[in-house]
């Protein structure tokens, strides 16, 4: 895979990630399907993506992690939004607004 | 990197095993999650937990990709590059050990002549912007000094009145002094400078002052700056030394300061300093000081040499109306303090650099075998998806493990061998005190590994790269035969480590027979069973010239009458390199030509005896005799080549020299100026009619160890004058063997090194041609099968072995041809293109590389069949 296509997908990736953990903590599978939902299944995060996306996020600092027992009684680890996070989440939207008017006026004029 | 990305970096680093758990954990959580999902949607338990994990996938490749993505991913691959490459090396034992000790030495060698190099030519001089300091003499001819005849005072002074190109401009001069008071009177040598000496420098003293303006004029009070060391051991380090008082020759000087330590300008030996007195110039000569000065910030050194050069001598002699006859010799300080020595030591440096090249090659080599071993090990990393990149990593950090080991190695090696060098070097190296470990050594070093370390990494790790992977794992590491290029890469390396070792070997032999050359100049004189010394007299005994007369026979009867002794003489000079007293000369009735430089030769005082001392041949009429007295009418005797030089169509016999005296004979040639040096005309004198107060004292001895009746003459000496300071005590061959220190230290190190080179170069192609056989064992036994006899078999891995060296020295002939530019100038006597040099070299490295290949080829000629076939 091309490098800049890589770097395109990591972008839409994390902030994806970071708008699913917008609202409450989750773990990683809670994650992806949430992720699933949001997108109407159009984006499916295999574990592959996801775990490296998470821990490469947690040491930048946009989120943090502790494990707690889930619903169904199961140890799993959670990831929290940091101030760093919500910060970043707010710049990727507006990042990603601006690209995609930009993209459509492209396509609307050609 | 932020706050954060350091932490995590540290945490990674430090707690690896922690952050592993969790990661296995969290894994093993969303299996056990994802299952519990499918569960709940109705799946049975089991398969539920199978299509979990078959949805995570490879558990291990999700966990690598985690792990790449962390802070510090490179970092720690490098550290299991290291474990792993330090567990290789410790399963091959043999191999790392070779390659370390091979490197060892070669890292060690090169960094001991570097620290040598660094000290002595690259740490800057002790003085203020010395780069801007130039030295000044006159160029004359050879007898004079050549380019470095002294200036004469008047010369000094003209320099002074039309310089526009200089700062301040000053001179100096060496001497010794009877330093009297205390307990023992002692010699020491001291510099006679002009009042801004140490202002030129920019050097200011560690105590007192240094000296004022007009304390250089002629009648001025003797005043003195101490060095260090005198300080020290005179004086006890006191620091209200200033303003005491010590006896110079019998005369009072007051000490006005003490010099900076480690000032050791115009030479190492100088223990004091005082001013030399100008008395205004009556003639242009005599020339005895040494010009220093310091350029102006925006004179080039050329525009000062051009202007120097314009200037106009006053007091031209009579026959030369034009007046200039010299021309000044401009030349940078670091060129009269490091110049003689830096050509020798930069063609060590060059010959470890060359030692060093050879290790290289061959642990290139050995890592370049060991690399075809590998090669099963290396597909199957490559099959397992280790990425190109990866594999050169590994194997780069594996070659950079061996190097910096080397490295280290290198440098205890080099700090042993450069206190054993330091005692070894000669005296007359400057600077020797200011070689030691610095940061540039401990870079050079780490640039040698380094960059040796990357040579012989980068070879295999190419080849590593390039694989095949296909046609690797198919063979399996089965020992078939090599592929060509591979095989050619390594007879490569082969043939330029021999190639290096020829350079150094025809270097060192030309060295060697140089020396041997030196070693056997014709000297003039007889060196055998003579006892010198050096007998400055000072003090008011000696004060007139009757007195003396009076002296030095009473001086040679009593040393004469000594049992063992078989003549004794007294001198101003003595073969084969001390002789500080040239003056030019005209010859009664011969007009001289204008545009003619003046005559000049070494004036060679002495007493009648000297000659049959010395045991210098007569070559007409007669030598001096006791009637040759002060009052008696004034001779002289000439060298044969003052003879043949100034007298070339006449009998010299009968001849006057102006001031001088008539010719009374003509004796034998005396090296006095060094035995490398060209023979220089010398005109003798007899001390009575010419005295001179720094004399030696010359015995020849009728017994087999000279320096045994040393203490007999001194204390012969001691009933004569108690104060007479006797310096330099020591047989006349050990005078010829310091002469020679130089050229013997160069040499024996430059032989040492040419030793190691071939060793290392014999021990490579052995190495390789070893490891040829056992790659084609098979191939062997199926000739011997087919019925090769042995002696075939010998002759094939010899011929193998034979092309190898014979290329090596062809190239090395090259390269040597090449070299024998930069050689010349160290050689003497012998041409840098010496045919039976090249030719005996070149004999020697094929006949030794021929039997390192006889081991090889015997194994290969006791191959059996029956085994070579089964061996795979």
């Amino acid at each position: 895979m091309a490098p800049d296509q890589t770097n395109l997908l990591q972008g839409t990736l994390d902030m994806l990630i970071l708008k699913s953990l917008a609202l409450a903590e989750m773990h990683g599978l809670g994650i992806s399907r949430r992720i699933e939902q949001i997108t109407k299944g159009t984006f499916q995060v295999k574990p592959g993506s996801l775990f490296p996306a998470l821990h490469r996020m947690e040491e930048r600092g946009w989120m943090v992690s502790f494990w707690r027992e889930s619903e169904n009684n199961r140890r799993a680890k959670y990831y929290m939004l940091t101030s760093a996070g919500r910060r970043q989440l707010e710049t990727e939207t507006k990042r990603w607004g601006r690209m995609a008017l930009a993209i459509t006026r492209t396509l609307e004029i050609s | 990197m932020g706050f954060r990305r350091l932490t995590s970096l540290l945490r990674n680093l430090l707690h690896p095993e922690r952050k592993e758990r969790e990661l296995d954990e969290e894994v093993r959580a969303h299996e056990l999650l994802l299952a519990d999902e499918k569960i709940c949607a109705g799946m049975k338990a089991q398969e539920a937990h199978r299509q979990a994990r078959l949805e995570l996938g490879g558990l291990e490749q999700l966990k690598e990709q985690v792990r790449e993505v962390r802070a510090g991913h490179v970092l720690a691959t490098f550290l299991q590059d290291v474990r792993f490459g330090l567990r290789m090396l410790r399963r091959s034992p043999g191999f790392a050990a070779t390659a370390v000790l091979t490197l060892v030495l070669g890292i060690g060698a090169n960094t001991a002549i570097f620290s040598v190099v660094n000290g002595v030519l690259l740490r800057s001089l002790p003085f203020q912007d010395a780069e801007r300091l130039v030295m000044v003499w006159n160029r004359g001819p050879a007898a004079a000094g050549g380019d470095r005849t002294p200036l004469a005072v008047a010369d000094l002074l003209d320099w002074r009145a039309q310089n526009r190109s200089f700062i301040e401009i000053g001179a100096f001069e060496t001497t010794s002094y009877n330093l009297t008071g205390g307990d023992l009177p002692e010699q020491i040598r001291a510099a006679q400078v002009t009042s801004n000496f140490f202002s030129i420098l920019g050097v200011q003293p560690r105590l007192g002052r240094t000296f004022s303006p007009d304390e250089d004029r002629a009648g001025a009070p003797c005043v003195a700056l101490l060095s260090d060391g005198l300080w020290r051991r005179r004086f006890a380090a006191d620091p209200e030394v200033a303003g005491n008082t010590l006896n110079l020759d019998a005369r009072p000087c007051t000490i006005i300061g003490v010099a900076p330590a480690h000032l050791d300008f115009p030479d190492k030996a100088i223990a004091l300093w005082t001013t030399v007195a100008l008395e205004p110039p009556k003639r242009r000569g005599p020339y005895f000081l040494s010009g220093v000065a310091r350029l102006k910030k925006d004179v080039s050194l050329q525009a000062a040499r051009a202007e120097t050069n314009s200037i106009r001598t006053s007091f031209p002699s009579a026959q030369h109306r034009n007046g200039q006859f010299f021309n000044f010799n401009v030349l940078p300080l670091t060129e009269f303090i490091v110049g003689d020595v830096r050509l020798g030591l930069l063609v060590l440096l060059a010959a470890v650099t060359l030692v060093l090249l050879i290790a290289a090659v061959n642990v290139t080599n050995l890592m370049l075998v060991r690399s075809t071993a590998r090669v099963k090990e290396i597909s199957l990393r490559s099959a397992l998806g280790a990425s190109r990149a990866r594999i050169v990593r590994q194997l780069l950090t594996e070659s950079m493990l061996l190097a910096l080991t080397g490295g280290v190695g290198g440098l205890v090696l080099a700090a042993v061998g450069v206190r054993l060098l330091l005692r070894l070097a000669p005296d007359t190296i400057p600077r020797l005190s200011e070689i030691g470990m610095d940061w540039r050594v401990l870079s050079w070093t780490a640039l040698a590994s380094v960059l040796a370390g990357m040579a012989f990494g980068l070879a295999p790790a190419w080849q590593g790269a390039k694989l095949n992977l296909d046609e690797a794992l198919k063979e399996g590491g089965r020992a078939t035969s090599e592929s060509t290029p591979k095989r050619r890469w390594r007879s490569a390396l082969v043939v330029m480590e021999l190639a290096l070792a020829v350079m150094l070997l025809i270097s060192a032999t030309l060295l060697i027979k140089s020396f041997w050359r030196l070693q056997r100049v014709d000297s003039g004189v007889s060196t055998a069973r003579m006892l010198t010394m050096e007998i400055p007299l000072r003090g008011p005994r000696y004060g007139k010239a009757q007195q003396l007369e009076a002296f030095f026979p009473s001086l040679l009867e009593r040393i004469q009458a000594l049992p063992g002794v078989r003549s004794v003489a007294v001198s101003n000079s003595l073969p084969p390199d001390r002789s500080d007293y040239s003056d030019n000369f005209e010859i009664e009735g011969r007009l001289v030509e204008a545009a003619q430089p003046p005559a000049i030769a070494y004036m060679i005082l002495v007493s009648p005896d000297y000659f049959r001392t010395f045991g210098i041949p007569l070559r007409s009429v007669r030598y001096f005799s006791a009637a040759d007295a002060g009052t008696a009418p004034r001779v002289a005797i000439i060298s044969e080549t003052t003879a043949r030089q100034f007298f070339p169509n006449e009998d010299p016999i009968g001849k006057r020299i102006t001031e001088k005296g008539q010719i009374v004979g003509v004796v034998g040639d005396v090296k006095y100026t060094g035995l490398a040096d060209v023979m220089q005309p010398a005109i003798y004198e007899p001390l009575s009619q010419a005295p001179s107060l720094d004399v030696f004292l010359s015995v020849k001895t009728d017994v087999a160890d000279p320096a045994s009746l040393a203490a007999a003459v001194r204390s012969e000496l001691k009933l004569l004058d108690a104060a007479l300071p006797v310096s330099q005590v020591g047989t006349l061959d050990e005078r010829f063997a310091a002469a020679t220190a130089q050229p013997r230290f160069r040499t024996a190190l430059i032989a040492l090194f040419a030793v190691l080179a071939l060793v290392l170069a014999v021990v490579g192609t052995y190495g390789v041609l070893c490891h040829l056989v056992a790659r084609r064992t098979h191939e062997i036994g199926i000739r011997v099968a087919l019925g090769a006899q042995p002696d075939e078999v010998v002759k094939l891995v010899l011929k193998q072995g034979a092309v190898l060296a014979i290329a090596g020295t062809l190239v090395g002939l090259g390269g040597s041809f090449a070299l024998t530019g930069i050689l010349r100038n160290l050689l003497f006597g012998v041409s840098a293109t010496d045919w039976p040099t090249f030719c005996g070299v070149s004999g020697l490295l094929i006949c030794t590389a021929l039997a390192a290949c006889y081991v090889p080829a015997r194994r290969a000629m006791r191959v059996d069949p029956v085994v070579a076939l089964r061996y795979e």
